[in-house]
């Protein structure tokens, strides 16, 4: 009776003990537990301030350090006020979620902030001085010359091969689309779709093999007929 | 084709591998269709495999935090060679804290609680446990 006493004695010590997991804290957190909210804030501030930054830079938007501040702080905020991590069900997916909802996040905030600014952009046909030099922006900055026929040309093999792409299987589709659209390297894609490196390989080698032999058949009546 | 884009917990979990076989089809399926979707989960794992110092020093701060006791072994072990008039007194040390280290390590727990369960033939209880720790 008495080592009974004296491993639940244990147990619950090492409990106290143990840094919290992240799903005691994901717990604690949906139940707005003031002490694991620091503790979640401490832990996951750097991922959602290296997301933050990493989206800014794709967008090319540039922001002040008090500004990447706020657009964090305005996370964390927007996730305790809507109750949010309550709707997370696996720990294991956290990390992954909180990027996601940080990018969400980010990528609406520029919008915001670039509908607000949207005075500041120039219309073609403003003069460019006071004086009516018959001078307008248009004149001066170079237009992409292109040829229509050839866009179209080029539009409807486009149309023809997305539509053939289209006709996969989702598996395949994904995996050729990450490859070619996306530019990933296969070693990214068997990660991102956790299969092996061979099998993404052989769905994008047999993707395209299947794409190749059904735009030949379309073609090719074009070509003799 | 599913139009309306998953959200961002069935994303996350499609992302750390996570996702049941039935929600993985829905979603491979509507990724195939959606660039928008297909670009937010290669953005975020773009992200997610970006080595972080803060958190690189965390976990060494929490493995330090969990293994004390065997760092306090260990450098009681190495001690008592440097320091061989108070040897027995290390050694003591080197074993309590190697003890202590054992107790303190979670498989120990768990083996202790099924142990526990098991002493009252309980199993029900003992199947619950293990079933817990496979999902560890």
């Amino acid at each position: 009776m008495k080592y009974e006493i004296f491993i639940d004695f244990l147990i619950k010590k090492q409990y106290n003990v143990d840094v919290m997991e992240t799903r005691d804290l994901l717990l604690k957190c949906a139940k707005k537990d003031r002490k694991a909210w620091d503790e979640f804030f401490r832990q996951y501030e750097s991922l959602v301030t290296r997301t933050v930054r990493y989206k800014l830079k794709k967008l090319n938007f540039r922001a002040s350090k008090e500004e990447y501040r706020d657009i964090v702080q305005e996370i964390f905020i927007s996730i305790w006020e809507k109750d949010k991590l309550s709707k997370v069900k696996n720990a294991a997916a956290l990390k992954g979620w909180l990027a996601i909802v940080s990018l969400n996040f980010t990528a609406n905030y520029c919008s915001r902030k670039a509908f607000k600014s949207a005075k500041n952009t120039f219309s073609l046909n403003t003069k460019l001085s006071q004086e009516d030099t018959g001078f307008t922006l248009e004149s001066i900055v170079p237009a992409e010359k292109f040829n229509t026929e050839k866009m179209v040309e080029s539009n409807e093999i486009r149309e023809l091969v997305n539509s053939e792409i289209s006709k996969l299987g989702p598996k395949q589709q994904l995996a050729l689309k990450l490859n070619i659209l996306d530019g990933r390297t296969q070693k990214d894609i068997s990660s991102i779709m956790a299969v092996p490196e061979g099998t993404v390989a052989t769905l994008i080698s047999r993707a395209k093999k299947q794409v190749k032999a059904n735009l030949q058949k379309i073609m090719e009546p074009g070509i003799y007929g | 084709m599913n139009r309306i884009c998953p959200t961002e917990e069935l994303l996350s979990e499609y992302l750390s591998g996570t996702i049941s076989p039935e929600d993985r089809k829905t979603v491979e399926s509507h990724l195939a269709s959606c660039a928008d979707c297909r670009k937010l989960l290669s953005e975020a794992y773009d992200v997610l495999i970006t080595p972080d110092l803060h958190e690189i020093f965390f976990n060494i701060k929490r493995w330090l935090r969990k293994n004390i006791w065997l760092i306090v072994a260990v450098s009681a072990l190495a001690s008592s060679f440097f320091f061989p008039k108070y040897f027995i007194q290390l050694i003591t040390a080197t074993l309590l804290s190697g003890i202590k280290w054992i107790i303190d390590a979670k498989t120990t727990k768990m083996l202790i609680t099924i142990y526990e369960t098991w002493k009252k033939s309980d199993k029900d209880a003992s199947d619950s446990i293990f079933s817990d720790i496979k999902k560890n």
